[in-house]
């Protein structure tokens, strides 16, 4: 299934490009690069001069860029859990 | 600082009262006005509202006010509403329509009518604060009161600002105002909440300045064709979405 905006926060995020661009943690802020690894609470972002970090989901907002080249925000709070159990997950509310 | 009154009602939607409203707002250092607008109001009264305002460099927001009798007419009237105006006020006559409305997080602010007793209480105030809806005190309605009214007016909301203020819910000051005479100043609307009512000033302060500015950028963003879901929005759509 293609990734879509609206079907983003139950696909998987792994080779996605992906900017921190709000971040409670000022370090995280503005770090930018490829998802290579997804935890329950935290993904771990590849950047360009290759080194990998691990960003805490709760508390950042990212900016994902889809294959389509469709930027996307996400709060991380909605990306909170496992990649497997997200995907059963329901819905998310409309308002 | 900007401050917000997110509650004037013009009897008139008219071009002289409205710059004569908006006139007087910009003077008391208002940077957002909420133009409560009837639910069978044209859509051309508000844009002549916003027209205004704009040209003031004045900030507008769509306001409608429910008053269901009942809970399946909350929901209905919220079906019907939510995506046509930026805010939604509900006025909770009785205690089930008011733990509803504080319930649904389409709702937005929850004020009271004139009554015995607090329909705001401990239950209604957790599920505000989850919900983040407002708590609104209407001071040009309070100010006008006189007597025992004003009395058992000043009793009640107290106590409700009371079960507000403990379970963080946001108070919304606002001067409820039909013309440019009515409007009040944001110190003034502060200075009522801390005097009279017992509120923080720091509570009553943010009320009308970023807790304000937050919900009307938020709700207009949900408005937006931007909005994908709860925590979700496309920031460049080059994807034919």
């Amino acid at each position: 299934m293609p990734i879509t905006p609206q079907n983003l926060a139950h696909h998987e995020l792994i080779g996605l490009r992906v900017r921190v661009a709000k971040a409670r943690c000022r370090s995280y802020k503005g770090f930018s690069g490829v998802v290579v690894d997804e935890t329950r609470n935290t993904l771990v972002v590849e950047g360009l001069d290759g080194k990998r970090r691990r960003v805490m989901k709760k508390g950042c907002t990212f900016h994902f860029r889809l294959p389509t080249g469709c930027i996307v925000a996400v709060e991380g709070r909605v990306l909170v859990g496992r990649p497997e159990d997200r995907l059963t997950r329901r819905a998310l509310r409309k308002w | 600082m900007v401050f917000a009154d997110l509650c004037v009602a013009p009897q008139a939607f008219e071009e002289d009262v409205l710059r004569s409203l908006a006139e007087r707002a910009l003077v008391l250092g208002y940077g957002l006005l909420g133009f409560s607008l009837p639910l069978n109001e044209p859509d051309q009264s508000f844009e002549k509202a916003k027209r205004i305002c704009s040209s003031l460099g004045l900030d507008a927001s769509s306001r409608v006010d429910l008053a269901p009798e009942s809970e399946a007419e909350l929901r209905r009237l919220l079906n019907k509403v939510r995506r046509r105006f930026e805010i939604v006020a509900v006025c909770c006559k009785n205690a089930s329509v008011a733990r509803a409305a504080c319930r649904d997080r389409r709702v937005d602010i929850v004020y009271f009518p004139r009554s015995e007793k607090p329909l705001f209480r401990g239950v209604e105030a957790a599920f505000a604060a989850e919900g983040e809806t407002a708590y609104e005190v209407r001071v040009g309605e309070l100010a006008k009161l006189e007597g025992e009214g004003l009395l058992g007016e000043l009793w009640r909301v107290s106590i409700e600002l009371g079960f507000a203020c403990r379970e963080d819910v946001p108070v919304l000051p606002t001067s409820f105002a039909f013309d440019e005479f009515g409007l009040r100043a944001p110190r003034d609307l502060i200075a009522f909440c801390t005097t009279v009512l017992g509120v923080d000033s720091r509570t009553a302060k943010y009320g009308i300045s970023r807790y304000a500015r937050d919900l009307v950028s938020k709700n207009r963003l949900k408005l937006s064709s931007r909005f994908v879901a709860d925590g979700i929005w496309v920031v460049r759509s080059s994807c034919g979405h």
